[in-house]
């Protein structure tokens, strides 16, 4: 057994220790929701054009206090489809962790989502957790999966400096297009922790955080397989180092948001295009609160990606269009890049029915990504939502590679 | 004094520097001042009347009606024009801000329905349909009407030669003009050729009343000059055409400057008091400015002295001569002013206070301003009293003086005066109350011929309205009530001026008749309870809930008779409630409540409001002149004796309303306080120099004559600008208000200065008196002055007038604001959300708060425990006085902590009605606060106080236009709270109960519903623990505690 693993079912066995020990404490509580979703979709999220597709889903969040000996949390979601739209789509433990807090050191043990970044839509910080794009839920943040490890926050008066280790890397899972007749392994991530230093600020108005992070990209790179017999492409999770920085302002009725990250890459040299490049990504603009529960957002997404160099100097055709592929989804398909990120949301009736329109436009080449949802809570247990997705540009553009993932949607939900 | 005007000139140019300065500081603080026209302002707000017109209008929106006439050019109303122009005005005012939908009465209205018999029952239709195309059409929607008599004279007029709209507005407190414009808009898109369109009713009254009112910008500047020419004419200098008027103008700019300070709203009614201020300011000016031309061409002629060194001695010898007498002068007729204050109309407390403030503002900027001033600029050409040629200023103090200084004469004249005091007698006599507005305008205005038409055709535009209200659910199903009900009804229509008489007994009858195969003999009430609910019932199946909502509640607890009037006046309306209150106390069940209120009936508590405080005004400036007089001049006869002019300026004034048939109303009524204030100057003066005078041992003869032709011609210089500055009021044609008010000061002015230079001088002459001949030293100026001051001011501080309420009131909220401030708390709630007609929602929560260390802004945590679909969500709110809060949400599907911006306080809270300023708190200090009254609540007595906001600024962030609290005196918690959106619509109301005592000294009430008024949907939340003081720590108002 390898050395990641062994720290892996330490960790699982400590907190199966402490629930233990948990559960003969005296204060207990169970405060947990249900929530069981119908969903019809016009089609997957996996660029195929297999049609529509039903799904029926149950999620799950418990919390269990035990006192001052600590909480247990656990989220999951287990799910069935009409077809097949991925692995992992019939169920996953997205959470199962044991927050204790020790003096001014607060620790969270076992399978957590880390979330990170203040900017809306898109966010560079946001480097830990992974997520499953193809996965078919109407909110993003459902997609994204939590990672086993520990975290230590410690208070610091002014805030708050987290300490955060997890053994194993972590892949998100991303559509893919093969070439017809092309298939694509996916390796599996390498056996290297992930560690990261974070200190959350706040004061009056603001808040804020710098962070680092040595690991591995979430983000797998696409590249010809060197590995001899098996499929001609492969997914593979390559080394990542990080310094970010986030920051929210309130300010006359506005809030500001920013977010930069200094994203470097195992990459070796210049011609090395096996692995991203590089880059310096920065987002930021501010967020409206309008009159009758209207809020407008707006912020710009820039980005230097250093040594660039276009797929098409590549002569090798097979070579070029694998290099563009990667590009495409490593969000590299240009030195610099600027684009738009927007939202306008609108609640009425009490919060009971809310829209949202949001949408990124790119540059280089431009493409977009347009949505619209619409939630209708029609009682207090029942809910209503309705949306879609649009994506528009070239097949080699980093919203256009997904332009057979449009997808319109319906959702019933019932909460217990 | 020498040695007080010697400081003032050795420092003039700091003098002119420091007034300079207060006098921008002064025009700061007016540019903030607003015109406020609200209604509230303008009735007495603890009158039966007003009281019964707030519970009718609370509950069934009834309170300003207003009259829309169609007549087309030829033919009755069954037409396709007329019944589309019906049609379109009534959906246009269904969509308008501001109308009572449910009282709404015309043809299209969506209440009006037809009752027909239908075999063994009845059925209800609409009126309307749509517009009726077809001549069928147009005979059944006429059959229909001659069936339902409850429309004849309301929806449409008896010979069916004209159709109608009534339409109830609801109260805003910036205006009526601003009530009817979009009521006119939809007026105005609706108009096709062939239809004549009138306008009735109160609120187009008084919405042209602001529209003339603003003539006074016009008026204003044309007052100014001719004020200022009539000066030159008098002097024939400059400095005579300018002192004055600067005087003036920093008077009344420091009048402004101190309501502003005071943040004293001014109103239609006081538009005018700066001419008032304008006038009596220069009229001091006048005095001193006569008197320094006196003492410069004394020195100048005498000849040892340069024009320069003349000039300033002349400056001293003039404010040392008149500046005391100024200050008695200007004390009284402050004092009278200030005196207004205890009326409880807030309209003629803000006048007194406004005009009482301007007066005291000329005399302190006579006594030091204009001296120095004046001593730096180049002084007057002096005419040898040779070549000066007789004018007409010179005549009249002479022909005055030969009417009272020989005996025989003075005794002709004292009967002249007699027979004039006897004539004006009898015209007081017929003076007559009456506040109807209609009295403002001249006949020949289109808005009167229009109401007259209106007036003519159908029932009436004035509203008068009877709530019937019992003390349980269906106490009105009783026959035996709805019986008293129609006797009242027929009784009232019997009486002059009643055009129509409409309730839910004529709906009731007719539902009988239908059910009796239309026999015109079933035309009477139910005959039981039973009965009652059946027709109801079958009402019911084809008719509308909310077909009755104009006439009665839904638990038959309150009904609503309406009453329309031809004329709306008090002389009419008062003999018609004391006909209807004899019948009422007679007819009904002791059990049963009748209560007359609406615009009508508020008129007449106008009124009754009027008379008392005329009278105790009228005393009340007798007294303090006559006392101020006695004590300055340390005689009583001196009190009488300036007394004596002003009774003549009353008599004069009241004498001439009456013998002319001019109401008595709110703007009228302001003039005997003007009168008073005015006149009360010329004897003082007169007085004071006479005194000077016989210090030279002038025999008493020569004593008046010098008088005269000194004071007495200053006078007379006064009362010619004042009157000739009021004289310009008469430019306002068709607005009688300004005519009444140029006429009546101008007869006050001539009467009053007439009555000084004659009586004055007769009773100085026959009784010799020892205050002007018995040498006594001086009169005692500075007993007036600080009467004034000290008076004024303890007005200020005692009397419930405005800016007293207005301090308290601000003390109330915030004490209020600081009364459910723990210190910590932890708290379970549940909020229950209920629509209109929908099923409630209820949200459930656990919450902390914390005071933040030294400040009173609250840290909060709220968590959701239910409903499933928001279940773990939770916000982190930290208050920051003076800047943006913070706001986070937690969403725990997203596992992500977000911030959000939380400066819209105007935004609901977390989907209730509550806003987040409800939540957080309004900042007393961003409101000006005014105690309007008090009222036992729920059991508690509580102040009620009415909060507007300070600055726009204030409005826009909250979404709030205004609010009325209701504060428990015993713990200063707001047990009520109505709130008005930006545009004055009725918005929210907060009711909160169950309030016990948390923590140290603090308070929590238990259960809080707030309503919205404009949509129906309520928000009760109550909390199930509330703990305070429990020492919640700080730390868990961080982000990383909204995980759980």
């Amino acid at each position: 057994m390898n050395h990641p693993r062994l720290l892996a079912l330490l960790l699982w066995l400590g907190a199966g220790v402490l629930l233990l020990v948990a559960a003969t404490a005296d204060a207990q509580t169970l405060d947990r929701t249900l929530s069981l979703r119908a969903d019809a979709w016009s089609g997957s999220r996996n660029l195929d054009d297999r049609g529509a597709l039903a799904r029926a889903s149950a999620w799950g969040r418990a919390t269990l206090k035990f006192g001052d000996a600590g909480r247990l949390l656990a989220d999951g979601w287990v799910a069935a489809e009409t077809r097949d739209t991925g692995a992992g789509h019939a169920g996953r433990v997205r959470e199962l962790n044991w927050r204790l807090d020790t003096g001014p050191v607060s620790w969270t043990l076992g399978r957590q989502r880390v979330v990170w970044g203040r900017a809306d839509g898109l966010n560079p910080t946001d480097q830990v957790s992974p997520r499953d794009f193809t996965l078919p839920v109407p909110e993003d943040d459902e997609q994204r999966r939590g990672r086993d490890g520990v975290q230590a926050a410690l208070d610091v008066g002014a805030g708050t400096l987290s300490v955060l280790w997890f053994p194993r890397a972590a892949s998100h899972t991303v559509p893919l297009n093969p070439p017809r007749g092309v298939d694509i392994a996916v390796d599996a991530p390498p056996h290297r922790a992930t560690t990261a230093l974070r200190l959350d600020l706040a004061g009056d108005g603001w808040d804020g955080a710098i962070t680092l992070l040595d690991g591995i990209d979430p983000l797998p790179d696409l590249l010809l397989n060197d590995r001899p017999g098996g499929a001609p492409l492969v997914l593979r999770n390559q080394g990542l180092r990080m310094l970010g920085a986030d920051l929210s302002l309130a300010r006359d009725g506005m809030v500001l948001r920013a977010e930069a990250a200094w994203l470097d890459s195992d990459a070796r040299g210049p011609d090395d295009r096996r692995r991203k490049r590089p880059r310096l990504w920065l987002v930021a603009g501010a967020e409206w609160q309008l009159p009758a529960s209207t809020t407008v957002g707006l912020q710009a997404t820039l980005q230097h990606v250093r040594h660039w160099r276009s797929p098409d100097d590549v002569a090798d055709p097979l070579q070029r269009e694998v290099a563009w592929r990667q590009a495409a989804l490593a969000n590299q398909t240009a030195a610099n890049q600027a684009g738009l990120v927007w939202r306008l949301a609108r609640r009425w009736h009490h919060d009971t029915l809310a829209a949202e329109a949001s949408g990124v436009v790119t540059g280089g080449p431009r493409s977009s990504l347009w949505r619209a949802r619409l939630s209708w809570a029609i009682d207090d247990h029942w809910q209503l939502l309705a949306g879609g997705d649009l994506y528009t540009g070239p097949r080699h553009s980093v919203w256009g590679q997904f332009r057979d993932n449009r997808v319109a949607y319906v959702q019933l939900r019932r909460g217990l | 004094m020498n040695a007080y005007i010697a400081w003032v000139l050795k420092h003039r140019l700091a003098v002119i520097a420091v007034t300079l300065l207060v006098t921008a500081v002064m025009a700061f603080f007016s540019a903030g001042l607003k015109i406020v026209i609200d209604p509230v302002t303008m009735a007495p707000q603890q009158h039966p009347y007003v009281q019964a017109t707030k519970r009718i209008d609370a509950a069934f929106g009834s309170k300003y009606l207003m009259v829309i006439a169609i007549t087309p050019a030829q033919g009755d109303v069954f037409q396709a024009p007329v019944l589309g122009a019906v049609e379109r005005i009534t959906r246009g005012l269904e969509a308008t801000p501001g109308v009572v939908r449910a009282t709404m009465v015309s043809l299209a209205a969506r209440p009006a329905k037809g009752i027909r018999g239908a075999g063994d029952a009845f059925e209800a239709r609409p009126l309307m349909d749509g517009v009726p195309q077809s001549p069928a059409a147009m005979a059944a929607l006429k059959a229909a009407l001659q069936s339902n008599p409850i429309y004849l004279g309301s929806a449409v007029s008896a010979d069916f030669r004209t159709a109608a709209v009534l339409v109830e507005l609801k109260e805003r407190s910036d205006g009526f003009r601003a009530m009817v414009a979009p009521v006119q808009a939809v007026v105005d898109a609706s108009a096709v050729p062939g239809l004549r369109i009138a306008l009735g009713g109160s609120p187009v009254y008084m919405a042209t009343t602001e529209e003339f009112a603003d003539r006074i910008l016009w008026l204003f500047p044309i007052a100014l000059l001719v004020i200022g020419l009539l000066h030159f004419e008098a002097f024939r200098t400059v400095q005579g055409f300018v002192l004055p008027l600067v005087t003036a103008l920093m008077a009344v700019l420091w009048g402004l400057g101190v309501m502003g300070m005071l943040k004293q709203p001014l109103d239609i009614f006081n538009s005018p008091t700066p001419i008032l201020i304008l006038a009596v300011a220069a009229g001091h000016a006048v005095q001193l400015l006569k008197r320094y031309h006196e003492a410069y061409a004394e020195l100048r002629q005498a000849g040892a002295l340069t024009p320069a060194e003349a000039n300033v001695l002349a400056v001293q010898r003039s404010v040392a001569a008149v500046g005391p007498v100024m200050m008695i002068a200007g004390g009284v007729a402050a004092l009278g002013f200030f005196s207004l204050m205890v009326f409880e109309i807030e309209t003629i407390r803000t006048f007194g206070l406004f005009t009482g403030l301007g007066i005291l503002s000329a005399v302190v900027l006579e006594m030091s301003f204009i001296p120095a001033v004046r001593s730096l600029l180049k002084p007057p050409a002096v005419v040898p009293a040779a070549a000066r040629r007789e004018r007409i200023w010179d005549r009249l103090p002479r022909l005055v003086a030969e009417a009272v200084v020989p005996p025989a004469r003075r005794a002709r004249t004292g009967l002249a005066l007699l027979a004039f005091a006897l004539l004006c007698g009898v015209g007081i006599t017929q003076v007559r109350v009456n506040s109807d507005a209609k009295t403002f305008f001249g006949r020949d205005l289109p808005l009167q011929r229009d109401d007259a038409a209106i007036n003519r055709a159908l029932g009436g535009s004035n509203a008068l309205y009877v709530m019937v209200e019992g003390r349980e659910a269906d106490a009105l199903k009783a026959p035996e009530v709805l019986r008293a009900v129609e006797g009242l009804q027929a009784l009232a229509l019997t009486q002059a001026h009643v055009g129509k008489a409409v309730s839910i007994v004529d709906i009731l009858k007719r539902m009988n008749q239908g059910m009796h195969g239309d026999d015109p003999a079933a035309h009477v009430l139910p005959a039981s309870r039973e009965l009652v609910s059946q027709y109801l019932l079958l009402y019911s199946m084809s008719g509308d809930p909310g077909d009755f909502d104009a006439w009665i509640d839904p638990d038959f607890r309150r009904l609503k008779v309406t009453l329309l009037l031809k004329e709306g006046g008090s002389a009419h309306v008062r003999p018609l409630l004391e006909t209807l209150q004899a019948r009422a106390a007679a007819s009904f069940p002791p059990d049963v409540t009748v209560s007359f209120g609406g615009e009508a009936a508020q008129t007449i508590a106008l009124s009754d409001t009027l008379i008392k405080g005329k009278l105790l005004n009228i005393a009340q400036i007798a007294g303090a002149v006559f006392l101020v007089s006695a004590l300055a001049f340390r005689s009583l006869l001196a009190g009488a004796v300036v007394l004596a002019p002003l009774a003549y300026a009353v008599l004069a004034v009241f004498g001439v309303m009456g013998g002319a048939g001019i109401p008595l109303n709110v703007p009228n009524s302001l003039i005997s306080a003007m009168a008073v204030g005015i006149g009360a100057d010329y004897a003082i003066y007169l007085l004071y120099r006479m005194r000077e005078i016989a210090r030279t041992g002038a025999p008493a003869e020569a004593v008046v004559r010098q008088a005269l032709q000194s004071a007495g011609q200053a006078s007379l210089y006064v009362a010619t600008a004042v009157a000739g500055g009021y004289g310009v009021l008469a430019l306002s044609i068709g607005y009688n208000v300004h005519l009444w008010l140029s006429m009546f000061i101008v007869i006050a002015m001539i009467v009053s200065v007439t009555a000084a230079l004659l009586m004055v001088p007769a009773v100085v002459l026959v009784l010799k008196p020892a205050f002007v001949f018995g040498g006594r030293r001086t009169a005692q100026p500075a007993v007036a002055a600080a009467a004034a001051v000290l008076l004024g001011t303890a007005l200020l501080a005692s009397l419930p007038g405005p800016a007293r309420a207005e301090d308290s009131a601000l003390a109330i909220m915030q004490r209020s604001a600081l009364a459910t401030k723990v210190k910590d708390s932890v708290a379970e709630a549940t909020f229950t959300l209920t629509p209109k007609d929908g099923t409630p929602r209820v949200r459930r929560t656990e919450s902390q708060t914390r005071l933040r260390d030294g400040s009173h802004d609250n840290m909060r945590r709220v968590r959701f425990t239910a409903p499933a679909d928001i279940k773990g969500t939770a916000i982190l709110l930290l208050e920051r006085s003076g800047a943006d809060d913070d706001m986070w949400l937690y969403l725990p599907a997203l596992g992500k902590v977000r911030r959000l911006a939380a400066s819209n306080q105007k935004d609901a809270f977390v989907g209730t009605d509550f806003s987040y300023a409800d939540v957080i708190g309004y900042e007393p200090e961003q409101w000006t606060h005014r105690l309007t009254g008090e009222e036992v609540l729920n059991g508690q007595p509580s102040w009620i106080i009415e909060s507007l906001p300070a600055d726009d600024s204030v409005k826009q962030a909250t979404g709030v236009g205004r609010r009325v609290s209701w504060i428990v005196k015993a713990n200063a918690v707001a047990q009520r709270v109505d709130a008005w959106d930006t545009a004055m619509q009725p918005l929210r109301r907060i009711t909160a109960s169950d309030i016990r005592p948390v923590g140290t000294q603090r308070w929590q009430a238990m259960r809080t519903e707030a309503e919205n008024l404009q949509t129906g949907h309520r928000t009760i939340i109550t909390f199930e623990r509330y703990e305070a003081d429990r020492g919640v720590p700080a730390s868990l108002f961080t982000t990383k505690e909204l995980e759980p």
